[in-house]
């Protein structure tokens, strides 16, 4: 045999190389070239790749209109590829890695306010020449959502949908409280706030005025009505500290205060949940709120009777009422293959005969819906369009069978639209709306100075614009070659040291059919390592060396990443800071979580196999039960845990606040407050302790039951079994459950990106993990390069952990050998 | 006593499964309004056409045949790459086998989200995109945290028995799979609950990978019933309750398994 002969025994691994080579060169040549369309050999029907468009029940009636679509051009035809995503429309990683690799969507549903971040990288295509030729009437678009489509002067989506902010006010509870209007200004609504908020006979919150951020306003809203600007009008400077917005969110905090503070109504508002869930304004819990249109809807259905009124949000006195408006729209990636289709659709989706449609098959379905269920009429509340005459039209269509006080909300949100703002265009939108949204919670929930919080926002904010528009000077290089160059050497060092070891190898008949049979063995894994798994670590090592977005050129930058994570920079006032703080907190955060985590699933998870390792009546039942909490998908465990780790409806309220109580202890509100929030993560995971339940029930399963009985002959108690038999020989489940809890909650992601809603990761950014801010900066803030770096650090911090569990291991692990 | 205790936990550990349940059959109007404690374990009125509706929502049924060819031969190859993988690494010596352990334990510390489009590059480039083959194929290829489990596992077992075979002229596929897969069976069992678990609710590989709407799996059509300013719960919940099902089930029948377990004491002797 030929192995036999051969000095180096390693045939094996160089088809191995061989075989991963040839796979990861082919891979890496699309990675620099997106694929161009072939022009003009599109044969009908030509088949055009529509993303984003959410599937949920509000967008039925559209994808039905798809059909017209396709009856009216036979040529083409709709496949839609959407994703549900985190929120609606688009996923970040969807969309980049198609454009990446050349296979884009023809068409993309796209929230304008992401637009500008990735049109300012090349994704998407301008459409100026389009608007042009087809002659579209901007007049006809609303001022805020066109604005928000142009960036750098250029148009990059058709407005499709949007929404306006007003104030809700609920008019039986104001009347009996005497007043017969609306508040008129800031002032006003203040002092109303205060005289509507009531409290139970304990002090406990039973009914708010009104608060600032119950609904959906912001910092963003109260800002413009005070008069303040976030950008200065060339887009290249951020002014969050202006004193329109430092005195907004000083008003904001004022507010609160008068009501009873932020942490007592963030209690009682997370306990009333957010719209659709159980919404408080329905229930009289909350007489005045500034909430989007799309609440006219749960109205209509929920309590169409309802005494309320909408207006335009009040301002202070003397300014003009102002409002928001954000929404999504149709945008072409620079490298579709079909574009004139794509063009075609948005054109037929923005008009007004495809709003009609779907509208009318939307009511259709209600209607069906409501007689299914017994009602009299269905009735539909449209979207509001970005357009004006469409909106116009469906108010003449749909607006007869609204109940009539929503129909009178619907032409108020109508109207506001002529005087919605919209967010600035910048290239770093997404950075800006999370740290408005951070400043404002560190105002409002630790007490922060608004100027200063303000000040440390736009400071990253700036920092990151200055990146964007003055490149690092660094020279560009070319990601795909560097990786396969890189690859190739690392390849050749891996095999040359592997066939070193292998000639010193001590060969014997024998050894060398056991050697031969451990490759054997280990090459399902030898292979996938090097075609699946050795080429991407090793692209992401590259880019942590790199300034790089995954859509332009990368820049060389050395350890700058690094430098940038661990460095700090010189405040206006002259002290140091870290330059990256959040880096730390969520260091902070993960390493907190570790430390209590990784233990508490420990035990917690022995306990329950020891607890099921008899046999007892109903066993089977007793461990399915305990192996539930792991099953449920991640979505709604989410929305469980809210319910059940909540004061007011949840399992905390039923039991844990009375035995606090008992202590003299305030109850404990996990999610509310900073303290308790990543408590109340590793409380939800723990729960799920059930999966490392069943590796230690494998385990004690391979415990030989002679060793008890001797053990019972020699007179060993239960506890004195458990610690000299039972825990030794679980030793090596424990040094794996210990090293896999550690890899697992240091990269903690998945469950604690379902319960926050960002920004803020939770009060005082407390649930902000490490992995959750890498994929922020990979993904969201198109910063690839210092994601990567930021996950080779954690890669560093859990090697170093491992290493020591491996070095400690002989002492306390007993391998049966 | 032990009766008592695991009543008493039993209940604590199933309240997120058992309010999934009850508000799977509550009225949208009662999610709405406020209740107590109680009352998200009691819908009333129920509301048995949550689940009915949930199949004319989406292409459920479709969801779940996608779902369940993914997550079956993903199971396949996890148990057959990693059985085989933790014996190499467990039992056999052969050059390059405690550095490649480390490298193996290497790769579960870099956080995924950054492999993710170079991945997706390799993927795509074999033209894999937009097909089920990214989602199962590198299964057969092992997971390293399986791999891991499985190499502890054979480290505790006694090395007289493979003695013995080897003596009697037993190759490695031998012993492998007459002396070791047997005893190996309550590790690999938890090993496949895992992997089945892991891929029936995933989402971020569909998520990126399949594009076309009859190739979705369940994780992402349970998106279907979520929007961008609330959603509607108790189809949402209802569309979970039936995708939990079929991993309760598989894990209650799996049991027999654990509880068998292995009977070292006659081999031993």
């Amino acid at each position: 045999m030929r192995f036999d002969r051969h000095p180096n025994p390693l045939r094996l691994a160089r088809i191995t190389l061989l075989f991963t080579l040839a796979w990861f060169s082919a891979a890496s040549l699309v990675a620099d070239t997106p694929k161009t369309p072939t022009a003009g050999a599109s044969r009908p029907p030509v088949t055009i790749q529509f993303w984003g468009l959410p599937e949920n029940g509000l967008y039925q009636g559209l994808i039905r209109a798809l059909s017209d679509f396709e009856a009216q051009h036979p040529a083409v035809k709709v496949e839609r590829g959407s994703t549900g995503g985190q929120q609606a429309g688009m996923d970040p990683q969807k969309l980049m890695t198609s454009f990446v690799a050349g296979t884009p969507p023809d068409l993309v549903y796209m929230d304008r306010f992401e637009l500008a971040g990735w049109a300012a990288r090349g994704v998407f295509r301008p459409l100026d020449d389009l608007f042009e030729s087809d002659k579209i009437d901007r007049e006809d678009i609303y001022p805020a959502c066109l604005g928000e489509v142009v960036y750098d002067g250029k148009i990059y989506g058709m407005p499709w949908n949007t929404d306006s902010r007003v104030l809700w006010v609920n008019m039986d509870i104001l009347e009996k409280a005497g007043y017969t209007t609306p508040p008129g200004d800031w002032d006003e609504l203040r002092t109303m706030a205060g005289k509507l908020t009531v409290r139970d006979s304990h002090g406990r919150i039973e009914r708010v005025g009104f608060a600032p951020l119950i609904g959906n306003s912001w910092l963003y809203l109260f800002g413009w009505l005070n008069g303040g600007e976030y950008v200065s009008p060339d887009g290249r400077t951020i002014t969050m500290t202006n004193p329109q917005v430092v005195g907004a969110l000083e008003w904001m905090d004022g507010t609160y205060k008068s009501i009873g503070g932020y942490t007592a109504i963030g209690d009682f508002a997370a306990s009333a949940q957010s719209e659709g869930v159980s919404d408080p304004f329905l229930a009289g819990k909350i007489v005045m709120k500034i909430d989007g249109n799309w609440n006219l809807d749960y109205v209509a259905k929920f309590k169409p009777d309802m005494n309320f009124r909408l207006v335009p949000p009040p301002a202070p006195r003397g300014h003009p009422s102002v409002s928001w408006s954000g929404g999504f729209c149709w945008s072409i990636p620079r490298n579709a293959p079909h574009l004139k289709e794509a063009w075609m659709l948005a054109r037929f989706l923005s008009s007004e005969e495809c709003w009609l449609k779907y509208g009318a098959y939307q009511e259709e379905a209600n209607r069906r819906k409501a007689a299914a269920q017994g009602l009299k009429a269905g009735f539909y509340i449209p979207q509001l369009s970005s357009s004006k005459s469409v909106n116009k039209a469906q108010l003449a269509k749909f607006g007869a069978t609204m109940p009539p006080r929503v129909r009178e909300g619907f032409e108020v949100c109508v109207d506001t639209l002529n005087v919605c703002l919209n967010r600035p265009v910048i290239p770093v939108g997404r950075q800006l709306w999370d740290e408005l949204a951070r400043a404002t919670d560190q105002v409002l929930s630790t007490g922060a100075n608004a100027q200063a919080a303000l000040e440390t926002g736009q400071r990253r904010v700036q920092a990151e614009l200055d990146r964007h528009y003055t490149p690092n000077p660094a020279p560009t290089f070319s990601m795909g070659k560097a990786v396969l160059a890189g690859f190739a050497i690392v390849m050749a060092g891996i095999f040359a040291v592997w066939g070193a070891a292998g000639a010193r190898w001590h060969w014997t008949p024998r050894t060398r059919a056991e050697a031969r049979a451990g490759l054997v063995f280990a090459s399902p894994w030898l292979v996938g390592f090097f075609a699946l798994m050795l080429g991407p670590m090793l692209a992401s090592l590259i880019m942590s060396l790199s300034e790089y977005n995954v859509i332009t050129s990368a820049r060389w930058v050395g350890l700058g990443n690094f430098a940038r994570m661990f460095g700090s920079t010189t405040t206006s006032d002259g002290a140091s800071a870290p330059t990256d703080p959040l880096f730390w907190k969520s260091l902070k955060n993960t390493l907190f979580a570790t430390a209590v985590g990784v233990p508490l699933g420990i035990v917690v998870s022995l306990g329950l196999a020891l607890l099921v390792n008899k046999e007892v009546r109903g066993i089977r039942l007793y461990r399915t039960l305990f192996y539930l909490p792991v099953v449920v998908p991640a979505v709604s465990t989410a929305i469980l845990w809210m319910w059940l780790l909540n004061n007011e409806t949840g399992l905390t309220g039923a039991l844990l606040s009375p035995i606090l109580k008992w202590f003299g202890h305030e109850p404990i509100s996990f999610f509310a407050d900073p303290n308790y929030a990543g408590l109340g993560v590793v409380l939800m995971v723990t729960w799920g302790a059930g999966g490392s339940m069943v590796i230690w029930l494998a385990g004690l399963k391979g415990i030989p039951s002679t060793y008890y009985e001797a053990a019972s002959i020699d007179g060993a108690g239960r506890i004195s079994q458990f610690f000299r038999i039972t825990l030794p020989l679980l030793s090596p489940y424990m040094f794996f459950n210990v090293i896999m809890g550690i890899i697992g909650w240091l990269q903690i992601f998945t469950q604690a990106y379902v319960i926050v809603v960002p920004p803020p990761y939770g009060p005082d950014d407390s649930l902000l993990y490490y992995v959750m801010y890498l994929f922020v900066h990979g993904f969201q803030y198109f910063n690839m390069g210092y994601a990567c770096a930021m996950a080779w650090v954690l890669f560093v911090i859990v090697a170093l952990l491992t290493l020591f569990q491996f070095k400690i291991a002989p002492r306390w692990v007993h391998y049966d050998q | 006593m032990r009766q008592g205790t695991l009543i008493a936990f039993s209940l604590l550990f199933a309240l997120p499964f058992l309010g999934m349940m009850a508000t799977s059959l509550k009225e949208e109007a009662q999610i709405q309004t406020f209740g107590g404690f109680f009352s998200l374990f009691w819908p009333r009125p129920i509301r048995w056409e949550n689940y009915t509706e949930v199949f004319e929502f989406v292409p459920f049924a479709r969801y779940i045949l996608n779902t369940a060819w993914v997550t079956l031969m993903s199971v396949i190859g996890t148990a057959l790459s990693c059985s085989c993988a933790a014996y190499a690494f467990g039992r056999l010596r052969w050059p390059g086998r405690d550095v490649f352990f480390a490298v193996l334990i290497a790769t579960m510390m870099l956080p995924a989200q950054v492999t993710l489009v170079p991945l997706f590059l390799v993927f795509s480039g074999m033209g894999w995109a937009n097909s089920f083959k990214p989602l199962w194929v590198p299964s057969f290829f092992g997971v390293a945290f399986y791999i891991f489990l499985l190499r502890q596992f054979f480290l505790t077992i006694p090395r007289d028995l493979e003695e013995a075979a080897e003596i009697d002229g037993c190759g490695y596929g031998r012993i492998f799979w007459t002396i070791l897969m047997p005893l190996m069976k309550p590790a690999l069992l938890a090993v496949m609950v895992f992997q089945f678990l892991a891929t029936w609710n995933d989402f971020v590989g569909p998520m990126v990978y399949l594009n076309r709407p009859d190739l979705l799996t369940l994780a992402i059509g349970l998106q279907a019933f979520r929007s961008l300013h609330g959603a509607q719960w108790g189809l949402l919940l209802a569309a979970s309750t039936i995708m939990t099902l079929p991993v309760v089930i598989l894990f209650f029948a799996a049991q027999k398994y654990f509880v068998e377990g292995i009977t070292l004491t006659g081999l031993k002797s």
